[in-house]
């Protein structure tokens, strides 16, 4: 292979890493913040080490030695954690986090081409290894041998281990050479305890002790018979593979705990034979017979377990199979399939007008399938809310720590499923909100004790799925927002008049106005004034609501009405003269009737009473100037937007619609009320209402004038 | 350095332990247990101040478990339940769900240690 070939082969292996590392660092990032709560867990080290050693096997198998080698370093740290030679700390966890950032900052280096900090890396490293205890040898593998045991398969040996006697005069302890296998990979011991003689006859300082050990490793069995090198000549060892990935494991059980007695020699066939024919569990009659005794059982019983465990976990990861897809390759599918969405349109309307009985059928048939495609594609990119939620987790841990506050992140109902873009554009406006709810909403410990509240604030972080909706909610039990400071900044912002008297719905909107903040200080984490408009603009962008409400001592929600996806929507099409008009259908209420006499009856306010509501409306023909001449009756379409009702006319309803929704271009960024466009059945342009956006503008004009 | 200290409580014989339990002092605990073993009707070790064990402190353990449990004499063992211990146990491989023989079938010191891999 030549050199450009490895290049390229290189670049091809690490693009196929590339969401993987991503997905590690997210492990890892998750399994850090629950050792915190759980310092001495032995299965969360477990997973704070095994993301580490996987970030340093494939990371170094990619050529990103930089990372594989800073990974190692802080694996040692763990090694030293798992084998009880270190505590986890709480400036163990925060070097390991920060180690965390800076290998994602060193991935971003590599993918996004940003710069990292590489004296950063030192820096961490040099503090790990200040914290490291005297005499504490990590002992895991460099990260070259890393790759290469990764790809070696797994084996399992039995090994019975009868150290002489006299091992402790010799200054060897039998421990260490246990200790040294337990690094090979997953190893169970059972130590033999039916040599060790009365209390009298004891010699203190001799071994009486052997043992059972089961072990699986890809190291091989020279490496473990290296172990013994030392003692070899005066310790009896059997080593035999029991079980090897992919040779010896059609079946996913294990032996019974006859055929493993009778395999290690601890029991004859006959005697199997004569003890099978009475029916009690085969452990008790063994001993009751006494053919072997407890600690024998208990050995091939772990031996038993340890094998099945391995085979069982092994099937499932066989079962559990999928394969990683660029997020381009998915963008441009759902592309395509949109494409075929609008031809299919166009085939309909020419079959529906044409006469041929055939066309019909087969038009028909090619619906049935692009709108099962389109179903199939679209929930390819749908991915689990619980997917951004967990990342909130260290913003609460950092933000809460920062400002002395003690809080608790509860995430519920996070398998909520969104389209993949919203979850992507749904972070940054979900950590602004949760930054905000622990610097303004949360209060101190001690303040929250006098109000007689827990110690510990709690946000929870909730979804739910309605229709073509998710409700996302955010939810805080502390101080509630305070309706006179927001009053009076108002006033002294000039927002409202002074003798105003606006709603508790309005005061809280206002929040949500560029500029406005009630912060008496700036913090490093919110009262800039900039924020939660940011925060509402995002979440109107994704074609969302947001709303607030808050009780003062009890705490603040925010909820955000998000659609599933922003590729294909349900539309509502509608017609004013030549063009057309899309609702989104989930904001559609209702559509009633509007003739001149009820328009004229109400005057030069756009006001229609509906069954005795009355409803503002907006006249669509007029805000878009569209010349000609109305129809005698027109309709309106009534949306609801935060629970909000207002009416839009239009000169003819068409009716439901599947919307592929495209892009204006930059050229139409600008624009106002329309969030983008589709291509009709005959080929012509609709325009994509923006209702909400539509709504403030005229509200804000209404206000000027 | 390790430490061993008899009283009596409500007629037991308690040793208490202390510092390292490792070879070393692999000889004096012999002689404490089995004083205490063969003088006492019942006998408790306490080691909750113990900071380091090897192998010879579970052996001896054991070996005096048995021997008290022949004699029809009531041993048990305090303060191995603390995590450091209990995980030591567990790696000397001396998790045991029952006892090693019919007289300490029920009473298993190390009933109590974790399974480590």
């Amino acid at each position: 292979m030549n050199d450009e070939n490895e290049t390229f082969d290189l670049d091809v292996l690490r693009e196929m890493f590339r969401s993987e590392a991503y997905d590690l660092l997210s492990e890892l990032e998750s399994a850090l913040l629950a050792l915190e709560a759980s310092p001495g867990d032995k299965e969360i080290i477990s997973r704070v080490f095994r993301a580490l050693h996987t970030i340093k096997g494939s990371g170094g198998a990619c050529g990103f030695e930089a990372i594989a080698h800073f990974a190692h370093e802080v694996e040692s740290v763990y090694d030293a954690i798992r084998n009880d030679k270190m505590a986890v700390t709480r400036e163990i966890i925060n070097l390991t986090l920060a180690a965390r950032d800076q290998i994602a900052a060193l991935f971003d280096e590599a993918y996004k081409k940003m710069p990292a900090e590489s004296e950063v890396t030192q820096q961490i490293i040099d503090r790990f290894k200040s914290v490291l205890p005297e005499g504490v040898a990590p002992k895991v593998k460099k990260p070259a041998e890393a790759v290469s045991a990764a790809e070696e398969p797994q084996e399992t040996y039995r090994i019975r281990f009868r150290p002489a006697r006299n091992i402790f005069l010799t200054g060897t302890d039998p421990q260490l050479l246990l200790d040294e296998l337990r690094t090979f990979g997953t190893c169970r011991v059972v130590a033999q305890l039916d040599d060790i003689p009365s209390l009298e006859k004891l010699d203190p300082e001799l071994c009486y002790i052997y043992w059972d050990v089961i072990l699986t490793t890809s190291r091989g069995l020279n490496a473990i018979k290296d172990v013994f090198i030392f003692v070899q000549d005066t310790c009896e060892l059997s080593i035999e593979p029991i079980d090897i990935e992919g040779v010896l494991s059609e079946e996913h059980g294990y032996k019974k705990l006859g055929e493993i007695l009778v395999e290690r020699g601890d029991l004859s066939p006959v005697d199997i034979q004569e003890i099978m024919s009475k029916q009690k569990r085969i452990g008790e009659i063994l001993v009751e017979n006494g053919l072997v005794n407890n600690d024998r059982v208990e050995a091939a019983l772990t031996e038993q377990q340890h094998v099945r465990d391995l085979r069982k976990n092994r099937q499932k990861s066989e079962e559990i199979t999928s394969i990683r897809v660029q997020s381009e390759k998915l963008d441009k599918l759902v592309d395509l399939v949109g494409e075929l969405v609008t031809v299919q349109a166009r085939l309909t309307q020419v079959a529906t007008e044409g006469t041929s009985a055939l066309l019909m059928s087969i038009s028909e048939e090619v619906e049935r399938l692009t709108a099962e495609l389109r179903d199939n594609t679209m929930s390819i990119r749908m991915l689990p809310i619980g997917t951004i939620f967990n990342t909130f987790k260290r913003v609460v841990r950092d933000v809460s720590q920062n400002l002395g506050k003690s809080v608790d992140l509860v995430l519920r109902c996070a398998d909520t499923e969104l389209d993949k873009s919203v979850i992507e554009k749904l972070h940054d406006p979900l950590v602004h909100i949760i930054r905000n709810c622990i610097d303004h909403g949360i209060e101190m410990p001690d303040e929250r004790v006098a109000r007689n509240k827990p110690r510990k604030g709690t946000i929870l972080l909730s979804s739910a799925q309605t229709g073509s909706q998710v409700h996302i909610r955010i939810e805080d039990d502390g101080a509630g927002m305070d309706l006179d400071a927001i009053r009076r900044k108002a006033v002294e912002k000039g927002m409202i008049p002074k003798d105003a008297e606006p709603s508790e719905r309005e005061l809280i909107a206002l929040v949500m106005l560029p500029g406005f903040s009630t912060a008496s200080k700036v913090t490093d984490v919110s009262g800039r004034g900039v924020g939660m408009d940011v925060v509402k603009q995002a979440i109107e962008a994704l074609r969302g609501t947001i709303e607030i409400t808050s009780r003062r001592g009890e705490g603040t929600a925010i909820t955000m009405t998000l659609p599933l996806t922003l590729a294909i929507i349900d539309g509502f099409l509608t017609r004013i003269g030549d063009d057309h008009f899309v609702f989104p259908l989930s904001l559609v209420d209702e559509c009633v009737e509007l003739n001149a006499a009820q328009s004229e009856k109400m005057g030069d306010r756009d006001l229609l009473n509906v069954r005795g509501e009355i409803v503002p409306y907006i006249k669509l023909r007029h805000r878009f100037g569209i010349q000609g001449e109305r129809p005698a009756i027109e309709q309106v379409v009534i949306a609801k937007v935060n629970d909000f009702r207002v009416g839009f006319v239009v000169d003819h309803v068409v009716g439901g619609h599947q919307t592929v929704i495209k892009n204006l271009g930059k050229m139409y960024k600008g624009v106002d009320g329309v969030s983008g466009a589709t291509i009709l059945g005959n080929g012509s342009v609709a325009l994509i209402l923006d209702v909400p956006k539509l709504i403030q503008t005229v509200e804000r004009e209404e206000s000027w004038s | 350095m390790a430490d061993i200290h008899s009283s009596n409580k409500n007629g037991r014989e308690v040793l208490t332990v202390s510092g390292a339990l490792t070879v070393k002092h692999a000889k004096a605990l012999k002689a404490a247990l089995l004083k205490a073993v063969q003088n006492a009707p019942a006998v408790e070790v306490d080691v909750d101040t113990v900071v380091d064990i090897d192998v010879t402190f579970a052996q001896l353990v054991c070996s005096a478990h048995r021997m008290a449990a022949d004699l029809n004499k009531q041993m048990t063992i305090t303060g191995i339940e603390q995590e450091r211990l209990s995980l030591m146990l567990g790696r000397f491989g001396f998790f045991r769900h029952i006892g090693c023989n019919d007289s300490t079938m029920k009473s298993c010191l190390w009933a109590y240690c974790q399974k480590t891999s």
